[in-house]
């Protein structure tokens, strides 16, 4: 089996084919400063699969970002759940009566 | 630009015909289902509901007026959207005049990183916990604190849920600009409501009153 192995590796595996052969891939290790540039992307599955591998790679190995990418989840949640912005009481019929009368 | 389905397609374009022709009516049913994103768009901006209405109701009169310069090369909602956030940046501008110091931000680009400030394990903090008033208050006083080009990009993507690319084309910015804003919105607000800073929204368990990790 080839195995590829460029710069340091984190001990994550992952297996990819091409012309009928299975390669072992090993994911290659990322920083936390490029972790938390991405984790926004990451949450909204907007990231390559090689970097999301990696990614998910690291945050297996590291505390501090999982509870950067919990908490930044949560956010995204409570945001959308809590914060409606909901349009004043009357505003429809102001609005419809303006164009009336425009 | 996002694609529209082919049916609700036509069904705006007839409709933007007639408006065009001077029917309010027609223009009423363009205009209704963009109420809450008109609203809370202007709201972004002015953090004041009497002067989000009057930009929001602005922006539709100007939209009636020029409704002939649409061409349908998007939907009509990012369009009018687009006149909604110009007005409010206007009414703003405006304000800001009065003030002796101009409390417009130095327009610092958005390179430069941002790191989080908080590493404390978060528990999660359930969405039904957003009744108690406190944490809606926390959260209210969260995204008053950011700074209006982050919080417009969080309102428009994580409330009104625009694509990045409608994001981008309301704001008038690039996709790799609204992604930038995004990331920072949301490190931000999540450093503001990291509990443990006042750890009010605990739900009553003492165990998460002490999630830091000092």
């Amino acid at each position: 089996m080839l195995r590829f192995e460029l710069g340091r590796v984190c001990g994550q595996d992952r297996f990819e084919s091409f012309w009928g052969l299975e390669y072992r891939m090993r994911v290659i290790e990322i920083s936390c400063l490029e972790v938390w540039k991405e984790i926004s992307n990451y949450i909204d599955n907007d990231v390559e699969p090689e970097l999301r591998a990696r990614m998910e790679a690291h945050f297996k190995a590291c505390a501090h970002c999982t509870a950067i990418l919990d908490g930044t989840r949560n956010v995204v949640k409570l945001v959308g759940d809590g914060m409606e912005y909901k349009v004043p009481a009357g505003f429809s019929r102001r609005l419809y009566d303006r164009i009336k009368d425009k | 630009m996002e694609a529209l389905n082919p049916s609700l397609e036509t069904r705006e374009s007839e409709l933007v015909q007639k408006a065009g022709a001077g029917c309010r009516e027609a223009f009423y049913q363009l205009v209704q289902p963009c109420e809450r994103v008109l609203f809370a768009s202007a709201m972004a901006i002015l953090n004041n509901e009497a002067d989000a209405e009057e930009a929001a109701q602005e922006a539709v009169l100007k939209a009636f007026t020029n409704i002939g310069r649409f061409r349908g090369g998007c939907k009509f909602s990012t369009w009018i959207t687009q006149i909604c956030i110009n007005e409010a940046r206007l009414k703003i501008r405006k304000a800001r005049k009065h003030l002796y110091q101009s409390i417009d931000e130095p327009e610092k680009g958005d390179e430069g990183d941002y790191f989080p400030r908080d590493f404390a394990d978060w528990r999660e903090i359930p969405s039904e916990a957003l009744q108690r008033k406190e944490l809606r208050e926390a959260l209210q006083r969260a995204m008053a604190s950011l700074p209006e080009k982050y919080r417009e990009v969080l309102i428009l993507r994580d409330i009104q849920h625009l694509s990045i690319e409608e994001t981008a084309q309301v704001l008038g910015i690039g996709t790799g600009n609204v992604k930038t804003r995004l990331l920072r919105a949301r490190l931000q607000m999540r450093d503001a409501l990291a509990p443990g800073i006042d750890g009010n929204w605990t739900l009553g368990r003492p165990e998460h009153a002490k999630v830091r990790a000092w």
